[in-house]
């Protein structure tokens, strides 16, 4: 009797494509097999699947919205039910073996439906899941409860599985994706043989960064005649908010036409046979999706990858960082274009230009990359899954799994913000490794991304980590960040993120002109902590330069801070007279005003600042001893002292001392 | 029980001393915070040795490492000596007590729920979520509400039931019908959570919500008895007296638990027990027709959830910038230097100053 499979799993091609490897896979070992695929309407399944061959059923089902919004849960639940409705007839009447779901909403309905079957014991399908993500997603993190078998990609994703029912197989590319001829592929495209062919594309719904940056570069790319660029703009569907081939277009009109680019460029927005282009390239410029990854490597492709920012987990970073390490491709991040009008995320076409030319007019480079792919793919994929969804089937022996290196991991990677200001704040204090220089430019790339983002938390923290990091190409982002101005007059940036804008100034110890007049504006910001912020700044860098330079002009609004509202200001403004006042006695004459605050830590400043005078020798001590005779010395406020804690605290520390022995 | 005992013992022709609502309320006083000095340091420490102590946490500028490793879930405490006094000196056929003592032990338990959370994920950020936390309140505010508002259940006057009555007014200022539900729910999930951010330095909760206790008696007392609402032109409720015995109980209870609490603390309430007392508070005023007075005499609890709401929503919300240097409150006064122990009696000045003004206002009408 022949072997039955449903496929399901969808929503997007990124589901889609590992299904039909797998099927394409079993087929061509199981001829007599019959396959069937479950989707959903409307979806990339709709034209992928009938393309290559395979019978498609449709049922409803919808992704979770999250639990914050009753309604749309409600919605979720009812079409998921009637989705599962629509999926009992089609299981009994098929009867799968082994049911194949690649996650994706799409594979719910089925899923849920043959739980549901098998536990009536209705159902003797098995079911095998592929996970495709470092992390798994909802529905496979849920599917795997009642799923025989989850393949994943990757081998940290075993931790997370329940039992041993996780196996590492790796991710499934469709053989019709690679293993093309380059001769046969350029005669069909019309490539001539001796061109060096560039082919440059941001996944199917396009990827403004790699858009842009490939327009940018196009007249550097050009001039050397025997380069020819392939260019996937991306295919814009309904409802979504990026229009590829619009935005190419629009950069296109700002730049003077390119000489060569009617015949050496070309552009489309999507690739039914993306299998071609990669045989006919040189080089691929692309993102780090695993899915695409795979392909490149399983094509033997030299790559320039831009990863993704800002994903969970920044995955898109640590695929790329997997290939760098092998050096089959190189990578280029991401920074903050602060051309535009917000904070966008770009790569500059003159860095992708360099990079691509360089290496495109390095042949032996380019094969050692093109070797050192081939080696990281991994041919054994579709084989290991086939003999795992074999054994499901009852009708191979329990397949040899091998137990793969688990990667390198950059401490860096996936932290979330408040998790990388705290590591940098370790390190500050030096209570951590330092960073190697990748670790470095990985930080920097992380801070480009918080700088970038919507999320106003995420911003500020962004702002206080480039003064941590000592990020000093991203001091212009905070002086706009701190005191930029729209065309109606207001400031430009939210409360928070311009105080964290000073904070970060504080941080990065460069004291310029710009400097000091966006320190000067943060004085006067209607934000009691900016402004507070603004005057910590001037502290630490006249600390940290160790004399007032241009500092000193701010020694007059300083003055005035004196006088704020709120304490935290006053405080701060007393300590940085201290930093940057040239001349002692006016600094203490400025001071007499917060003899008598009401709040100590005022007064707490003020001490602290005649401190400062005297070491720094603006003040003579004689002068600072008749001052400190004048100041309230009265507080409300005192330190709690625990004897009983203390001598707790001390015994730990003789027994970690001898253990450390 | 000795309310019982007392009819009893009335009954064989004894004396009826444990009748009278008064000496009730003292025994039920003294009783509780006998309880707690009984009970509370052999508590204090199994709660120790169980491993219910607070995690390290910076709140603000309060420094938490010192208080790392203090037992929590004191609210147990406050809960065994309050409810036990209240079931030795209550009626317990009253139907007040009943809906107090179903209040205690529904808040009582989310608190709990939300303490074990905490304590065995060792993060005093993941207990119960907000939605569940007010699901659990919104339910009984509306159980609550209905059982008020219906004529057929309400322990009030039927008249009464769903009228508003507000301080410095001699009369019902509107009757709000089924509406009254709805505000019975606003009340209960806001004095829950009240108590709650109060809860945030040592004794700071705990003699606010004495003095809201005694505020509570004294009306429970007045609109219980005949001649006093007679005289201050209050409406009589039948019965409300047992709700002055009760939270002389909580009073007495709050008195003890202070004994351990009181800065430098030995335990924490929890939100055991900041939940349950919120809940019996809060239910108190709703069946005494007196939460507009409860929120003056808690001011304390009033100030200290505004200002979070005001920082949370208007503030980091909406104009993306703190409005208090901190919030709740007490940590702007923190921030500001004071001393935890200044902050604390300074809140406690306060909460006199209003628990009297709430007295007066039986009188200024």
């Amino acid at each position: 009797m022949a072997l039955r499979y449903l496929l399901t799993g969808g929503g997007t091609g990124g589901h889609v494509t590992p299904a039909l490897a797998i099927a394409d896979e079993l087929k061509a070992h199981d001829p007599a097999a019959e396959f069937l695929y479950v989707g959903v309407r409307g979806k990339a399944e709709e034209i992928l699947v009938p393309r290559a061959g395979y019978r498609l059923k449709f049922v409803r089902s919808r992704g979770y919205p999250g639990a914050s919004n009753p309604l749309a849960l409600l919605w979720f639940l009812i079409v998921l039910g009637l989705g599962m409705l629509r999926a009992v007839p089609i299981l009994l009447g098929f009867r799968p073996s082994v049911i194949i779901a690649t996650g994706g909403y799409v594979a719910a309905p089925v899923l849920f439906a043959a739980a549901v079957l098998r536990r009536l014991g209705l159902l003797k399908s098995k079911i095998f899941l592929h996970e495709q993500n470092v992390t798994p997603g909802r529905l496979n993190a849920l599917g795997a409860s009642f799923a025989d078998r989850v393949g994943v990609s990757f081998p940290e994703t075993l931790a997370s599985l329940p039992g041993d029912k996780g196996a590492y197989v790796g991710y499934p590319v469709r053989s019709a994706a690679t293993g093309g001829e380059r001769a046969e592929a350029r005669a069909e495209l019309g490539i001539p043989e001796d061109a060096r062919v560039v082919f440059a594309f941001g996944g199917s719904q396009g990827a403004r960064t790699i858009n842009r940056a490939v327009v940018d570069a196009l007249p550097r790319l050009l001039e050397d005649p025997r380069v020819r660029v392939i260019h996937g703009t991306g295919r814009h569907l309904e409802g979504a908010a990026y229009d590829g081939a619009a935005d190419v277009t629009a950069r296109f009109a700002e730049h003077e036409p390119v000489s060569g680019q009617e015949e050496r460029y070309s552009r489309q927005d999507f690739f039914h046979d993306i299998g071609r282009y990669y045989a006919a390239a040189d080089l691929v410029v692309c993102r780090a999706g695993a899915g695409t990854l795979t392909e490149v490597c399983a094509q033997g492709l030299p790559a320039v990858v831009i990863p993704k920012a800002n994903l969970p987990g920044d995955h898109q970073v640590a695929n790329a960082r997997v290939l760098e390490r092998h050096g089959a491709a190189r990578v280029l991040y991401e920074g903050v274009d602060l051309s535009a009008e917000g904070a966008v995320e770009s790569v500059s076409g003159e860095a992708l230009a360099e990079m691509a030319s360089g290496l495109l007019g390095a042949g032996e480079e380019l094969t050692r990359m093109a070797e050192a792919a081939r080696q990281v793919y991994d041919p054994e994929t579709l084989v290991r899954i086939r003999r795992l969804i074999e054994h499901l089937a009852g009708k191979g022996p329990v397949p040899e799994l091998p137990s793969p290196e688990r990667r390198p991991v950059d401490r860096v990677l996936g932290l979330s913000s408040n998790a990388l200001d705290q590591l940098l704040r370790r390190l500050a204090a030096g209570s951590e490794k330092p960073l190697g220089a990748g670790e470095q430019r990985l930080v920097n790339y992380k801070i480009d991304g918080f700088l970038a983002a919507a999320d106003y938390v995420e911003r500020a923290r962004g702002c206080r980590m480039v003064g941590l990091a000592g990020y000093a190409e991203r001091l212009p982002v905070l002086i706009r960040f701190a005191a930029a101005r729209r065309a109606d007059g207001k400031l430009g940036e939210t409360p928070i993120v311009r105080r964290d804008a000073l904070v970060g100034l504080g941080g990065l110890g460069c004291v310029s002109e710009t400097v000091v007049e966006t320190l000067q504006a943060g004085l006067s910001d209607p934000y009691f902590e900016a402004r507070a912020a603004a005057a910590e700044a001037a502290a630490a860098l006249g600390r940290s330069t160790g004399e007032p330079g241009p500092l000193a002009a701010l020694c007059e609004p300083m003055t005035t801070r004196l006088a704020d509202r709120s304490f935290e200001p006053r405080a701060a403004a007393a300590r940085a007279l201290g930093e940057i006042g040239g001349d002692g006695e006016v600094v203490v004459a400025a001071l007499r005003r917060l003899y008598f605050d009401r709040v100590w830590k005022v007064r707490s400043a003020v001490f602290d600042a005649i401190s400062r005078l005297v070491e720094r020798g603006v003040l003579p001590p004689n002068r600072a001893e008749e001052e400190m005779g004048r100041v309230l010395i009265t507080s409300t406020g005192y330190i709690t002292e625990y004897p009983l804690k203390e001598a707790y605290n001390h015994l730990r520390h003789v027994v970690n001392g001898k253990e450390g022995e | 029980m000795f309310y019982w005992l007392s009819e009893v013992i009335q009954d064989a022709g004894g004396p009826a001393l444990f009748k009278y609502l008064t000496a009730r309320s003292v025994f039920a006083v003294i009783s509780a915070f006998l309880i707690t000095l009984l009970v509370g340091r052999p508590l204090i420490n199994a709660l120790y040795r169980r491993g219910y102590r607070s995690a390290e946490r910076s709140y603000g500028d309060i420094n938490t490492a010192s208080k790392a490793g203090t037992p929590v879930m004191g609210g147990v405490l406050l809960l065994i000596a309050g409810l036990g006094s209240a079931a030795l000196w209550c009626d317990l056929r009253n139907a007040f007590v009943l809906a107090l003592f179903a209040a205690s032990l529904w808040f009582a338990a989310m608190g709990a729920l939300d303490d074990l959370l905490k304590v065995r994920l060792k993060d005093s950020d993941k207990g119960l979520s907000r939605p569940a936390k007010y699901f659990g309140q919104i339910l009984f505010g509306l159980a609550l509400g209905l059982i008020v508002v219906h004529e057929h259940t309400t322990p009030l006057p039927a008249e009464l039931a769903s009228e508003l009555h507000v301080p410095f007014y001699k009369h019902a200022l509107l009757d709000l019908g089924w509406i009254y539900v709805a505000l019975i729910v606003v009340m209960i999930v806001y004095s829950a959570n009240a108590v709650n951010f109060a809860d945030g330095m040592d004794g700071l909760a705990i003699v606010p919500s004495f003095f809201v206790l005694v505020v509570l008696g004294v009306f429970g007392y007045v609109l219980g008895n005949v001649k006093l609402t007679e005289y201050l032109f209050y409406p009589y409720i039948p019965g409300a007296g047992e709700v002055a015995v009760f939270c002389s109980a909580l009073g007495g209870a709050a008195l003890g638990f202070l004994w351990f609490n009181a800065h430098p603390a030995e335990v924490f309430m929890g939100d055991t027990g900041s939940l349950f007392l919120g809940g019996a508070m809060g239910t108190s005023a709703v069946l005494l027709k007196q939460e507009v007075l409860f929120i003056i005499a808690g001011g304390i609890f009033a100030a200290e959830i505004l200002s979070t709401a005001i920082q949370e929503w208007l503030g980091l919300g909406l104009l993306r910038r703190r409005i208090f240097a901190r919030a709740p409150i007490h940590h702007t006064f923190a921030h500001r230097g004071l001393a935890e122990t200044k902050v604390v009696v300074r809140f406690w000045i306060v909460s006199a100053i209003l628990a009297a003004l709430s007295i007066a206002t039986l009188k200024i009408r």
